[in-house]
């Protein structure tokens, strides 16, 4: 071996070392939570639903799914997963896929509105009609 | 007549059927949601005056409320109503309630059962000797029943501040076999200096058949032996102010304060049972809204 021919294999391995390190560090991941709305008569009322969760990663990875900080499941060395879950959301949440180093892989928001069906009609009577 | 008026409206209601309702929003003023119960006490002191002789002032220290409004049925205390129609500037609906006539004749009252009465039928006896004027108590007449009303409710809304409503009722219980009606109007407004108040002012008139006055305030041998004390009460025409006022305190309690004062009609007043010609309504209080 030459000596540029060593010289050509130390650099590279200085520049593709981190790299390496990088990518296998931040695994290239997706998360898809449906439907992304859960519907309440009026604002502040608690919402419940299934959802359907898929997520991917490049890798293999132990991961966990958070609800605003809060675990609602973990699964150890997958790298594809496609489930359902029950959720309750009182207000708008983001949905968090973290590895075991507390790394966000990826995110997700599920909004809770209010319907829009929500009917308003005239009062035909005072409250007393004493009054 | 009354028939075929009500079957006109019956079956006008059925062409538009289908029609949406006009529907206000939330942040108006007097509008409410559809499809949910309401349930709130105004705790307070205020009385509602008893106009009759030996009658008992009744207290009004609770005050319960309650009201559910679906599409086109509703409940309001003692009202149970259905929409026939609802527009943008009127609706009309039938109706059926409870007549608070008899309330001033009601002996079950805690005030009538625990406070012995200060009038009683000697002292009136002797002052309707020696002052002509003859009375009776209202102990010392026969009982006076509960009854039960239905007819029409119209509301016109005239301005987004003020409305007129006319309401027209019949006896149903075959009680005092008679009718009557309200023509009531009503002004809505705000101080601009007190945040989150609202005033209503209303006036109207009360017509009430002479079946209906003549059951609750005529007297007959039925009441009493005395044929000076006989009396037969034609219709009523009796006007009527108020005002009502609100001020939210926070999210669930509201200052309430309410006065109304209806000037009862000489037919009713002749009678030997009244002893005023006003009733009065007062309240001060506090209502919580569930």
């Amino acid at each position: 071996m030459s000596t540029n021919h060593l010289f050509v294999l130390t650099l590279s391995a200085i520049f593709l070392y981190p790299l390496s390190c990088y990518g296998f560090s931040t695994n290239v991941a997706s998360l898809e939570i449906k439907p992304v709305t859960c519907m309440v008569r009026k604002l502040g009322q608690p919402c419940s639903m299934t959802v359907n969760i898929r997520w991917h990663t490049s890798t293999p990875i132990d991961v966990c799914l958070l609800q605003n900080e809060e675990k609602l499941n973990c699964w150890h060395d997958q790298k594809s997963v496609e489930t359902q879950m029950n959720i309750t959301l009182a207000k708008s949440l983001k949905f968090k896929l973290v590895s075991t180093a507390g790394e966000t892989l990826a995110s997700q928001s599920v909004q809770v509105n209010a319907s829009s069906h929500q009917a308003y009609r005239r009062k035909l009577k005072s409250d007393w009609s004493l009054f | 007549m009354l028939k075929k008026i009500a079957l006109l409206i019956v079956l006008f209601s059925f062409q538009t059927f289908g029609q949406t309702s006009i529907q206000c929003q939330s942040s108006e003023p007097n509008c409410v949601p559809v499809g949910e119960w309401h349930f709130s006490v105004a705790l307070g002191a205020g009385v509602y005056t008893n106009p009759l002789h030996g009658g008992k002032h009744i207290p009004l220290v609770l005050i319960p409320y309650v009201s559910y409004y679906d599409e086109k049925f509703f409940i309001e205390n003692t009202t149970i109503g259905y929409t026939l129609l609802d527009q943008a500037g009127w609706n009309i609906s039938l109706v059926g309630q409870l007549n608070h006539e008899q309330a001033f004749f009601e002996r079950w009252h805690p005030n009538n059962i625990f406070v012995a009465s200060a009038h009683s039928s000697f002292i009136n006896g002797e002052i309707a000797a020696d002052n002509v004027e003859r009375t009776i108590d209202v102990q010392d007449v026969s009982h006076r029943d509960w009854a039960y009303d239905s007819g029409l409710l119209i509301n016109w809304y005239l301005t987004s501040k003020s409305q007129l409503t006319l309401e027209v009722l019949h006896d149903i219980s075959n009680v005092y076999q008679g009718a009557h009606a309200t023509i009531d109007y009503r002004y809505r407004t705000t101080f601009g200096f007190i945040k989150k108040s609202k005033l209503e002012l209303a006036t109207g008139i009360s017509w009430k058949s002479s079946q209906l006055t003549n059951y609750y305030y005529g007297l007959s041998e039925k009441d009493t032996d005395d044929s000076l004390l006989h009396y037969r009460a034609n219709a009523a025409w009796s006007p009527y102010i108020g005002l009502a006022f609100n001020k939210r305190l926070s999210k669930d309690w509201q200052l309430k304060v309410n006065i109304k004062r209806e000037f009862l009609s000489n037919s009713i007043t002749n009678s030997p049972l009244i002893r005023k010609n006003h009733v009065d309504t007062v309240f001060l209080g506090v209502k919580y809204v569930y």
